[in-house]
């Protein structure tokens, strides 16, 4: 949980979004940078639905250069780094790989039998238990009508149970497993067959981003985290912690310093927010005044709220 | 009818005498159906039924012809006149403000929020009049929405404060050997926060009932010497309570409203029904309409276009007025959006009868070949009709709290002619505004898990 990767975390751009890949990652961008991206991926274990999601997760391009400035993160051409990487493998390594993937697959067959065979002897356990007391029951019944003859076929009963025990059945099972039993692993990243860090030569420059970026910077300089806000009707949602733990604070748009505005989009975006008591959050960077090159240090920013409703 | 009627009275009157639990006096409401029975501020007369085998109904209609030709009557002209600092044109006579408000729902009152009550409120504030205006318990309902608020507020700072010291607290529990007890505190106190959380609203109105029961019982008991609503005194704590009759009489209270008309709906009223002159800043000369479309269209600029300059097809006035007099002419009552961040607001029979079904956001669309020719004008037309997506997300989202429907109102928008030019003397109005169409989407939100019944 607390492990943190080696940095920069190496982000994927792959058909024109921004992508991490390894759980490792993710919780350390979430954990230390306040960067919570959003899961894109579907769960393996249940493919039906989209309330619940899985890596990988996307990043804003906000992030990513966020992620970029700051020295976490470099964006890889992960298309041309797999395929070159791929084709510059060798023979031996590429073996070596299918083995040891082949060899992980065993084990977790292995730990699948192992919680398969304990989940079956609990049940044989529990049975037994209750044939025991169902036996007893009949004994005492046959006590008083005075016919002990049905002791002997319990007795039998029980002692046949331990012979059909299942630790034997697991650890010959567990040897007799060939490779065509191992589990098929999708590996998540491609780590052990190519590099950890890719190589300079695949890395591309600064990630394109809207001219709402100062604003983003700014938001996430003062420690709130930031999600996006298209399906509530902002550019980002401002969350004073995780949004896990938090309602978010603040609807953010951002615009420029000398844009013309039109009125109406501050009443809809000042009552939006107040019905749902978050504030309206409207800012930009005022490119005038020296930004020390610190992206986001120039920007101001008004909170809007309706005070009739 | 008359039978029903009288039968009725009877019936009042017998009960009458009946000696009855005296009830919280309810504030009646006005005759609507009777004050707004006219849905525009023109007089229409038909003629009598004509019944071609019938000799007297021929008769008759021709009797009423000649009537109208010998005394046609009388058509009342209102007057306004246009304010260039506001660019807005203002109503400032009496009846002329109760006619356009009645007929149509035309203008709003300058110091009220749509109908022209200040003078009402004025009196009623000064303990002239009984009853409560609309404004006052609009105005209430908010003061005390807005104290609920503020409790709630309140108790959510509390429970995230809380919830921060208990995290504080067994954060530095896991150096303690016994974590579980923090956690399970922390637990409790969040369990504790969060039902606050849910009763803080229930309580924070139960407050207020009781509050107000003990000021009207204090009152009572005050034996009512002074005569003060609580409602007033609760609000407005600042404002000095009016307590004798005395100092009221003798005072007249002149009428500091007038009636906005905007600018579609003054030139609705003159172009479209003929109902209303507007007068020029200086209340002697009328403006003819081609005048007024022209000087609205520069108007509708911020500051306001030179006089000198060209008509464009797109001006915001034209595109607006389009849309206006379409839905106008469809029989709804069109009034501002502004309130709902829309450019209109669609009533069925009006602002007093029911909630306003539509709000139309209106988006000039440059479709005509014309608009494509040049990569200049390209980029122009594409500027003006660009909206960002949270743009339309907001105003939808906006619409879904208020119950209405969002209408996409796209205004076809011409080619420009000659007879749009400063200098042009000749400007027909009506092939100009037939030269437009108007496309009308509905747009809802709509998400397939929870719309499912």
């Amino acid at each position: 949980m607390n492990s943190s990767p080696d940095l920069p975390i190496p982000i994927s751009y792959i058909a024109g979004n921004y992508f991490v890949f390894s759980v490792d990652a993710a919780t350390f961008l979430r954990r230390e940078h306040h960067i919570c991206g959003v899961l894109a991926g579907t769960l393996p274990q249940v493919p039906q639905q989209n309330v619940f999601t899985g890596l990988p997760l996307e990043l804003m391009p906000e992030e990513a250069r966020l992620l970029v400035e700051k020295g976490v993160g470099c964006i890889v051409d992960e298309v041309n780094f797999q395929k070159q990487g791929m084709k510059s493998l060798m023979e031996e390594d590429r073996k070596k790989y299918l083995k040891e993937l082949e060899s992980q697959g065993l084990e977790s067959k292995q730990l699948q039998i192992r919680r398969k065979e304990r989940l079956r002897e609990e049940y044989l356990k529990k049975k037994n238990e209750k044939a025991a007391a169902k036996a007893k029951k009949a004994e005492e019944k046959q006590d008083t009508s005075a016919a002990p003859s049905g002791e002997d076929s319990v007795f039998l009963f029980d002692d046949r149970q331990p012979s059909t025990s299942p630790s034997h059945v697991s650890s010959r099972r567990s040897s007799v497993l060939g490779a065509s039993d191992a589990m098929g692993i999708t590996p998540a990243i491609s780590h052990p067959l190519l590099p950890q860090q890719p190589p300079a030569e695949h890395h591309l420059p600064l990630p394109e981003v809207p001219s709402s970026y100062p604003l983003f910077a700014h938001l996430h300089s003062k420690g709130y985290f930031l999600s996006p806000g298209l399906r509530f009707g902002c550019q980002y949602m401002a969350y004073p912690g995780d949004p896990l733990r938090f309602h978010s604070h603040f609807l953010a748009v951002a615009a420029e310093w000398d844009e013309q505005l039109d009125l109406m989009t501050i009443i809809s975006g000042g009552r939006l927010g107040t019905g749902v008591k978050k504030g309206f959050l409207i800012g930009g960077a005022d490119k005038s005044r020296d930004d020390s090159g610190v992206a986001g240090s120039n920007v101001r920013a008004f909170s809007i709220e309706w005070a009739g409703m | 009818m008359a039978s029903q009627f009288s039968f009725n009275a009877a019936s009042a009157q017998e009960q009458q005498p009946i000696p009855t639990k005296p009830r919280p006096q309810r504030h009646q409401r006005p005759d609507y159906r009777h004050i707004h029975r006219f849905p525009l501020p023109l007089t229409v007369r038909p003629l009598p039924p004509l019944i071609p085998h019938n000799p007297i109904s021929v008769i008759s209609v021709l009797l009423s012809y000649l009537t109208y030709f010998i005394a046609p009557p009388h058509h009342a002209i209102h007057s306004a006149y246009f304010d260039s600092n506001t660019s807005s044109v203002h109503v400032t006579d009496e009846k002329t403000i109760r006619a356009l408000w009645e007929m149509g729902f035309f203008g709003k009152g300058s110091l009220s929020r749509s109908e022209p009550t200040w003078i009402e409120q004025e009196k009623k504030r000064r303990g002239l009049l009984g009853g409560v205006t609309l404004d006052e318990v609009t105005r209430q309902r908010r003061a005390e929405r807005r104290d609920l608020k503020l409790q709630r507020a309140r108790s959510e700072k509390l429970i995230i404060e809380q919830r921060l010291q208990a995290e504080a607290a067994a954060r530095e529990g896991r150096t303690i050997p016994d974590p579980q007890a923090n956690l399970s505190a922390a637990r409790a106190t969040n369990g504790i926060a969060t039902t606050a959380e849910k009763l803080s609203l229930r309580k924070a109105k139960e407050a207020k009932i009781l509050e107000a029961q003990q000021l009207a019982q204090r009152d009572r008991e005050d034996a009512g010497k002074t005569v003060q609503s609580s409602t007033t005194e609760d609000n407005h704590p600042t404002e000095p309570t009016v307590s004798g009759p005395d100092i009221i009489e003798g005072m007249t209270i002149t009428n500091e409203e007038h009636l906005q008309l905007s600018n579609e709906e003054a030139f609705f009223l003159v172009y479209g029904l003929g109902a209303l002159h507007i007068f020029d800043q200086d209340h002697q000369t009328v403006l003819s309409p081609t005048f007024l479309l022209r000087k609205l269209c520069h108007h509708s600029y911020s500051p306001p276009r030179d006089s000198s300059t060209d008509l464009k097809t797109d001006d915001p006035f034209l595109v607006s007025y389009v849309v206006y007099h379409h839905f106008r002419s469809l029989g709804w009552v069109v009034r501002s959006g502004v309130k709902f961040g829309v450019d209109y607001l669609l009533y069925n029979r009006g602002p007093v009868f029911s909630h306003a079904e539509f709000a139309v956001v209106v988006i000039p669309s440059y479709d005509h070949p014309y608009w494509s020719e040049t990569d200049e004008r390209k980029t122009e037309c594409a500027a003006k009709q660009a909206r960002s997506w949270w743009w339309f997300h907001c105003v939808n989202r906006v619409q879904g709290q208020v119950q209405k429907t969002l209408v996409v109102c796209y205004v076809e928008i011409p080619p420009p002619t000659q007879d749009l030019g400063a200098t042009s003397a000749s400007l027909d109005i009506g092939a100009l505004l037939s030269r437009y169409s108007v496309r009308e989407l509905i747009i809802r939100r709509w998400i397939p898990n929870r719309s499912r019944d």
